[in-house]
């Protein structure tokens, strides 16, 4: 389990993926030899949340304690995974597709993929705009206000959902890899395709976990 | 891989055509195509062939069918009708002319004909290629029960097999599948 007194610099050695999660909680800067409890005293950070957030990252296992994560500042952090999600990965796996469609640009594979994929952002970008305009605005809300809570609990079945499509997209296309393929281009997809499933595992389990247990009892006040 | 013991017996030459296209796709070889059905003394000469017969010589099979079907011979009904897809006393399995290419494939595969490079142990059932078929196409549980006169509860099983067969989970997978390996239409 990663504590406060470890140095961030090795927790990143050990966990590479863990990077562009320090850069959402504004910790990126000023690493050095410090431990996470010196980095998150130079940026003004709850390091409390901080080792909630990095552990639950780190470890499928671990369970942050209810007191661990605030709601505000997770509704941040995951507002700002969903634009990392927007703003990079996205595109990024875009990029191998139209990189390997322009070697290879009347392959059935990648005309089908890149298809299913479109649909695939459409849909994630519907339940992004979905949780931050209708969910994540409820955190701000006085206790007393008239909230459905069957709006709350639908994001989770769209949760397995989004989850087991990128997981059947890796497969498929392993399954379908033509030959003459540029490798490497179909490596790096499906590696970022792994990135990007794991990530969307983890801000599920923020979501499904942490955030609507906690609205949920807020809102039944 | 066989070659040259497959036999069709159909007065369409659209139905000739296209099932001697599948077959040969897949390395069965034609041995004949006849637009009536044959002889009693032909019949008797065949061994282990693959016979493609219309379900429509209703007469002819009762006084040859038994024929058709000894000396290891493999007789498939081709149906003309949605409702014909019930192998019987004549026929090992009924191809319905609305199956498509893998289908007909998978039924001809399940009856041990050697097409050996096209099935393995998760290889799907003709019906469940069906039922995939059906869900990439959009339809409901309810939709595919009625469609194929069967019990939701048996769709819903049948669902569950497929993805077990293939590890894959989403519907939106299965449909990717689905069109990779042609059973519906890509642009679809």
């Amino acid at each position: 389990m990663i504590s406060e007194n470890n140095k961030l610099s090795d927790v990143v050695s050990n966990n590479i993926d863990l990077l562009p999660i320090l850069h959402r909680l504004g910790l990126s800067a000023n690493i050095g030899e410090r431990s996470i409890s010196e980095v998150c005293g130079i940026n003004q950070k709850d390091m409390r949340f901080v080792l909630g957030i990095l552990n639950t990252y780190s470890s499928a296992d671990y369970f942050p304690k209810p007191d661990d994560l605030e709601l505000q500042p997770l509704v941040d952090f995951l507002i700002q995974t969903h634009n990392y999600h927007k703003q990079v990965t996205i595109p990024r796996i875009n990029g191998f597709i139209e990189q390997l469609k322009q070697h290879m640009p009347n392959e059935k594979l990648l005309i089908i993929v890149e298809k299913y994929l479109n649909q695939y952002i459409r849909k994630l970008i519907q339940h992004i705009d979905f949780e931050e305009l209708e969910i994540f605005p409820l955190v701000k809300m006085d206790n007393k206000y008239d909230v459905n809570s069957l709006k709350i609990k639908k994001i989770f079945k769209q949760h397995t959902n989004v989850e087991n499509e990128i997981s059947d997209l890796k497969t498929i296309i392993i399954r379908h890899i033509p030959d003459n393929i540029d490798m490497n281009l179909v490596h790096d997809l499906l590696h970022a395709l792994s990135h990007f499933e794991k990530e969307q595992l983890d801000h599920a389990r923020f979501e499904d976990k942490i955030l609507i247990p906690k609205l949920l009892k807020l809102l039944s006040k | 891989m066989l070659s040259g013991n497959a036999v069709i017996i159909h007065i369409s030459p659209i139905i000739q055509q296209g099932l001697k296209n599948i077959l040969l796709a897949r390395n069965i070889g034609i041995s004949d195509i006849m637009n009536a059905f044959p002889e009693c003394s032909v019949l008797s000469e065949w061994k282990n062939m693959l016979l493609f017969v219309d379900t429509q010589y209703a007469e002819e099979f009762k006084k040859h069918g038994k024929i058709m079907k000894k000396n290891g011979n493999t007789v498939f009904g081709i149906g003309t009708t949605m409702s014909a897809n019930q192998p019987d006393l004549y026929f090992d399995e009924i191809l319905n002319i609305y199956d498509n290419a893998d289908i007909i494939l998978q039924k001809i595969n399940d009856y041990g004909t050697g097409v050996s490079d096209y099935k393995s142990n998760n290889q799907l059932s003709a019906r469940e290629i069906e039922i995939l078929t059906k869900i990439a196409l959009g339809l409901s549980n309810k939709l595919i029960a009625d469609q194929l006169f069967l019990s939701i509860h048996t769709v819903i099983t049948h669902r569950k097999n497929i993805t077990a067969k293939l590890g894959i989970k989403s519907i939106s997978g299965l449909t990717l599948y689905a069109a990779l390996n042609n059973m519906v239409d890509s642009h679809s």
